[in-house]
């Protein structure tokens, strides 16, 4: 029984395969991986030196950005070709998209956003946060065959190094397709650490009345050297911000996060499970934040915030 | 003259989930439920086509009798016709994907399928995808915007690395996210009309799905049990906010983290 593991960084394919590991050693006999994308070989090189039985690459203008119907085709391809039984994914917007369409169409169990496997009586066993974060669910696999999408960050990545693997190259026929992308804005960062990646996330809430008073918080993030990040309404309903922590945003997972003017609804608390220290800041004592943090301090933001600059500043100086 | 089918699910409010406060289990059927927040712009999408196409709107829920309250909702925002299809507790999604697709078949066709991009309890993302599959039309998914033309539906959606637009003859599925529309609130003329609508019922074994059929079992939900420190200062008076930052300090240092 082959595995199948897609992703879109090195970093992705590293977790997939760690997770991809745990069912092999116990159901399966080989683990293969697809890279899909335009000038992406330096990528696919990389893959083939994770201790992996294969990589099938499809590198085409055609895949230069995310169209679901051809991407599920390139999928489909090897899943097919290879009789996988087990796909495994990054969790993402896309991979949503993707295991939908594949579980469906070769009719495999499907659960998203996995952040532990293990086996049970000869079954996979999984489990996935449900109700905003705010509980596990527990799900068993029957039949052992599924396609099952990981969350980031969870599984520890697998070095690289070793013997190489094949790349096979791979092509598909797009002449049928019935779904076009018409236009494609990546979206650009500029100068500023990623969210994900942050060691340090400043969170900034409605608490925050203005668009000008977010550069308080830019002046926290950048003496703790952090990024900073905002709650849903600040970046869809104000656009303050191209996006947002939480359940429909961004995960993170910093060693700390000082959530500000944040009330610490599930949707936003959902995304900060993983931060080592939460320290939340809000004049409302009975705010569920609260509930959330490690460390907190009741009070006005605007007050605050001024008096903690100056001392971080102070002590960063002093080193 | 669009015909268009919309799925709306009786979704767990999750800010209020009672649980047992020793196992930490979930008890579902003591929490309150109402339409998804998704599905509720998904259905107010629906209803502006309808009324720039001279369109049509079905809703359907999969779930159990309760869910009819959530279908006099959609009859008084506008719904045209809206089903029921019974089941004791809403199955996973595998299930609810055939269930919808049949229901296509049997009733259809539609030119659009709009569900909302994830559920507000079970937040899987994936029923739109599943639903395309099944019936082997376009996924448009995370539309915060769609547009109608002729027999063309154009959607713009963020996947995480940028803006995309996509594009597809109809029919096609299409989920859409938070930022889509402001959902209509109905008058009480329009809720006390709605009481007289009435509201079919097909069951899942009519259209032919047998609900035992999922490929993936759940065997326990239980809530996280919250472990941080909790340990809270109050610097209402602001003047012990100088020494209050000190101990943080002083605390977060200890912690390794500054
Ligand atoms: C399907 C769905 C998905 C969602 N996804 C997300 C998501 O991914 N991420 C997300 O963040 N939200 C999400 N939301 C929205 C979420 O439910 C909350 O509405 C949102 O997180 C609230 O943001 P907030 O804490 O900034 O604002 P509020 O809830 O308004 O809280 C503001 C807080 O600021 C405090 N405050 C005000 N003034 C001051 C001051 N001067 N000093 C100190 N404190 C002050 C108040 O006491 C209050 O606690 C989602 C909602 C839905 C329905
Ligand atoms: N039981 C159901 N009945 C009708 N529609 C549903 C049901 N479950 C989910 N949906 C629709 O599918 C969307 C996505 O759900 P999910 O994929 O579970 O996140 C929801 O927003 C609803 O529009």
């Amino acid at each position: 029984m082959s595995i199948i593991i897609y992703g879109e960084k090195e970093r992705s394919f590293q977790e997939l395969l760690s997770a991809a590991k745990i069912i092999k050693e116990k159901i399966g006999d080989a683990i293969y991986a697809v890279v899909i994308g335009h000038n992406i070989s330096d990528l696919a090189e990389k893959v083939a030196s994770l201790d992996i039985d294969g990589v099938y690459l499809f590198d085409d203008e055609q895949f230069r950005a995310f169209n679901p119907e051809i991407y599920f085709r390139a999928l489909k391809m090897i899943i097919d070709e290879t009789n996988a039984n087990i796909v495994m994914l990054e969790s993402n917007y896309k991979t949503k998209i993707l295991g939908g369409l594949l579980a469906s169409t070769l009719n495999l169990g499907l659960i998203v956003d996995i952040v532990e496997i293990s086996f049970e009586d000869g079954k996979i066993l999984t489990k996935r946060p449900v109700y905003a974060g705010k509980a596990l669910s527990t799900q068993i696999i029957e039949g052992n065959k599924a396609v099952m999408t990981l969350k980031p960050g969870i599984f520890s990545p697998t070095e690289f190094g070793g013997k190489k693997a094949n790349i096979i190259k791979k092509s598909i026929d797009v002449a049928d397709v019935k779904m076009s992308l018409i236009e494609f804005t990546p979206k650009v960062v500029v100068g500023e650490i990623p969210l994900e990646d942050a060691e340090v996330v400043i969170g900034a809430g409605r608490g925050v009345k203005k668009k000008e008073d977010l550069e308080m918080i830019k002046e926290l993030a950048k003496t703790l050297e952090g990024a900073w990040g905002v709650t849903r309404p600040l970046a869809a309903d104000y656009g303050w911000a191209p996006e947002w922590i939480g359940i429909s945003g961004v995960s993170i997972k910093p060693k700390l996060y000082i959530a500000i003017g944040i009330s610490g609804q599930p949707q936003h608390t959902s995304g900060i499970r993983g931060s080592k220290i939460i320290v939340a800041i809000n004049k409302d004592p009975d705010a569920p934040i609260f509930k959330f943090a490690d460390y907190g301090i009741i009070g006005d933001l605007y007050q605050i915030l001024p008096e903690l600059v100056k001392r971080l500043k102070e002590i960063k100086g002093e080193k | 003259m669009a015909k268009i089918l919309v799925g709306v699910k009786f979704s767990l409010k999750v800010d209020n989930l009672i649980m047992d406060p020793r196992t930490l289990e979930v008890k579902e059927d003591e929490t309150p439920k109402q339409m998804g927040d998704m599905d509720k712009r998904a259905l107010e999408e629906a209803l502006r086509i309808k009324e720039k196409t001279n369109g049509e709107v079905t809703v359907i829920s999969i779930g159990p009798p309760d869910a009819k309250k959530i279908l006099m909702e959609a009859y008084a925002m506008g719904a045209d016709e809206a089903y029921l299809l019974p089941v004791e507790s809403i199955p996973d999604t595998h299930v609810v994907s055939r269930i919808i697709a049949e229901f296509y078949n049997k009733h259809g066709p539609y030119d659009l399928i709009i569900l909302g991009a994830s559920s507000t309890d079970s937040f899987t993302s994936t029923l739109g995808a599943r639903v395309a599959g099944l019936l082997g039309i376009p996924i448009l998914p995370f539309a915060k915007k769609i547009e109608i033309e002729g027999d063309e539906v154009t959607i713009e959606s963020e996947l995480g690395d940028g803006t995309y637009k996509f594009k597809s003859k109809m029919p096609a599925v299409v989920t859409v996210t938070l930022e889509i529309n402001e959902p209509r609130i109905p008058t009480l003329k329009d809720i006390l009309k709605a009481k007289r609508r009435q509201i079919f019922e097909i069951s899942p074994n009519e259209l032919g799905v047998d609900i035992g059929e999922s490929l993936v079992k759940i065997s326990e939900v239980k809530a996280y049990e919250e472990k941080r420190k909790n340990i809270i200062f109050d610097a209402s008076d602001p003047s012990k906010i100088g020494e209050i930052i000190d101990k943080l300090i002083e605390h977060l240092r200890e912690e390794g983290v500054l």
